[in-house]
């Protein structure tokens, strides 16, 4: 692939990601007077929280509820301002940090072609997606994640389905069950994998104010909501497989314990068209990884997150990062993030001095702590058990669905081939982590097969090299076509 | 099955689009997905295993959405229907009917 051929446009800072923390970043630049670009592939900003109607469906009403309300202001703030030059429909793949001051050129591949951008600054604010569950016949159509359930409800306006099942460990499938039922799906089951005892242990720690952790109290409100329709809403229990021929026509569903291991003596059968997992997310910090950025792992907190200073700079020069690529904290801590991350960006290219960002970072900074202690109790509530996935899989269940390679044959490769100790190396042997996908859904799970088989740490078998384009650019007549 | 909402929503008037050979009624602007979701189509492609392939991400992550859409005469290209917004007159190609 070259360098996209038309001289690329100026701008003062491009943010990829019109997001909580990218909308609320690009008000706060264009208020100082920055030149701004926001990049993002959806065809209208608002991000995962609110994916919006598409323009010239009107929705009366439209998420009326207390968790939208400091996101929704922010929308209304920024989505109509022409000072802001709008990418939509247009996806980043690929940073080139040009170094010594110079800037960044990005690489956007858009409906009209592929094109260049020269910022002096970036700001990376592009979220997170679903983490997946492998487990057998999740690759069957009618398997989705709950968030993408979801996203038709909230955006496209459709019932995905006629009667669902909804399996995980975090509580935002409560609220994906609720609006569900509310927009006239039937609910079968909702399948938590913790213990009840689990969860209320930690909601009685005097720390937690349940009342004033907006997440949490609307899943309870669904909760409540869903167990008077009459809803099963079973704990101690996950999907263990899903059935059906050309889509899902079952989800079998059993007791699983600590680690995750399941009885399946005691499953039991749900007639449904649709499977909802819902196990928390992936920070999506490819472009981060593309461009050399220092990340960490955390299992807890969104897997390879984005390394940054009190600025939200990135190891890498004019690289700036906000919002859930820092790790896992919610749509308002995203908000509060792009304002300090704004401010940052702000400083670098001299459009604010040292002391104006320090007074207005203050009080966000202040609100951002006490939105990272409510997202912690969060992230601890929701983390599904350790070896859950490992559990499930049978021999034949992909572990990259993309290459379609499945458990056993991974098994059988690393097996064979002793000297492969790292992620990156048992896919260049396998393949898995390979497709169109390059590795969101697998890359994490091929790491810890490959860490159980040889005994080693979780993390020890490293990232996966992320290479450029982070996406297939222009899709060809042939899939994989990724010129 | 999957149905669109209708209660505090209005769309504009429907369009047609053809998939595998079918008209069917799509609004325009919403995702190729909905549109196939709607019309009760859940097979997308198939792999290289002939396995029925579905949205799973709904967000561009999967690839596991991808339709073929011919546009005026020129090669079909693949693309992920769940970040394609429906045009009238669209001509679509799935995988529900081929074989492995
Ligand atoms: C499917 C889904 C549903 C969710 N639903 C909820 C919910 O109901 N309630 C809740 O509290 N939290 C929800 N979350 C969590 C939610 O993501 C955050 O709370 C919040 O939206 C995070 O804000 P953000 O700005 O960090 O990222 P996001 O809101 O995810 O925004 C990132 C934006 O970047 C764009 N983008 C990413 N990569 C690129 C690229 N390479 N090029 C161009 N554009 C790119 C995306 O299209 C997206 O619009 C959901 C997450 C997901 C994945
Ligand atoms: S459903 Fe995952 S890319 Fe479209």
């Amino acid at each position: 692939m070259t360098s996209p051929g038309a001289p690329a446009a100026v701008t003062g800072l491009a943010i990829v990601g019109g997001g909580p923390a990218g909308m609320a970043a690009a008000r706060l630049a264009v208020d100082h007077g920055a030149d701004v670009t926001v990049i993002d592939e959806q065809p209208r900003v608002g991000g995962q929280i609110l994916r919006q109607p598409p323009r010239g469906v009107e929705v009366t009403d439209w998420l009326p509820g207390a968790v939208y309300r400091n996101v929704r202001r922010t929308l209304a703030e920024i989505e109509n301002d022409p000072s802001v030059d709008w990418r939509l429909r247009s996806s980043a793949v690929a940073l080139l940090p040009q170094g010594n001051g110079h800037g960044v050129e990005l690489w956007l591949d858009t409906p009209e072609g592929l094109q260049a951008v020269h910022a002096q600054t970036v700001l990376l604010a592009p979220g997170c997606h679903e983490q997946p569950l492998h487990f057998p016949g999740w690759t069957l159509p009618g398997v989705m994640g709950a968030g993408a359930l979801q996203s038709f409800v909230k955006s496209q306006q459709l019932v995905p389905g006629r009667r669902f099942v909804l399996s995980g460990s975090h509580p935002l499938q409560l609220v994906v069950a609720e609006q569900l039922l509310r927009a006239g799906a039937e609910i079968a089951a909702v399948a938590f994998t913790q213990r009840p005892w689990a969860g209320l242990r930690l909601l009685a720690t005097p720390m937690v104010a349940l009342r004033a952790h907006r997440q949490l109290s609307a899943a309870a409100a669904a909760m409540w909501h869903l167990r008077a329709a009459g809803v099963p809403v079973l704990f101690g229990h996950s999907v263990v497989r899903a059935r059906g021929e050309e889509s899902v026509s079952a989800a079998v569903v059993a007791p699983v314990d600590a680690d995750g291991h399941p009885d399946l003596r005691r499953a039991r059968e749900f007639e449904c068209d649709r499977i909802g997992v819902c196990h928390g997310f992936r920070v999506s910090s490819e472009l981060a990884r593309q461009a050399g950025a220092r990340v960490a792992w955390s299992t807890r907190r969104g897997g390879w997150l984005v390394a940054h200073d009190a600025w939200y700079r990135s190891s890498v020069d004019r690289l700036h990062v906000a919002g859930e690529i820092t790790g896992m904290a919610g749509a308002d801590a995203a908000l509060e993030e792009g304002r300090i991350a704004a401010l940052g960006a702000l400083r670098q290219i001299g459009a604010i001095d040292a002391a104006g960002a320090e007074a207005l970072a203050g009080p966000v900074r202040r609100r951002l702590a006490r939105l990272h202690r409510f997202a912690d109790v969060l992230t601890r509530l929701s983390a599904p058990p350790g070896n859950l996935a490992a559990h499930l899989a049978d021999d034949e269940t992909l572990l990259c669905r993309c290459e379609n390679v499945s458990v056993a044959s991974f098994d059988r490769a690393v097996d064979d081939n002793a000297f492969i100790v790292t992620a990156d190396a048992a896919k260049l042997l396998t393949r898995a982590g390979m497709g169109l996908c390059q590795g969101r859904l697998c890359g994490e799970q091929v790491a810890r097969r490959l860490e159980r088989r040889r005994g080693l740490a979780t993390g020890a078998a490293g990232a996966l090299h992320v290479n450029l384009p982070v996406r297939p650019v222009r899709l060809g007549a042939a899939v994989g076509d990724e010129d | 099955m999957s149905m669109r909402i209708e209660h505090n929503v209005s769309r504009p008037p429907p369009v047609q689009i053809t998939v595998d050979g079918a008209e069917v009624e799509a609004t325009p602007g919403e995702m190729l997905a909905t549109a196939l979701l709607a019309a009760s189509r859940t097979v997308f492609w198939r792999d290289a295993s002939g396995r029925a392939r579905g949205p799973f991400c709904n967000m561009g992550v999967c690839f596991d959405c991808l339709v073929e859409v011919h546009a005026g005469g020129g090669q079909p290209r693949r693309v992920r229907a769940c970040l394609t917004p429906v045009v009238a007159g669209m001509v679509v190609t799935t995988g529900a009917v081929e074989g492995p």
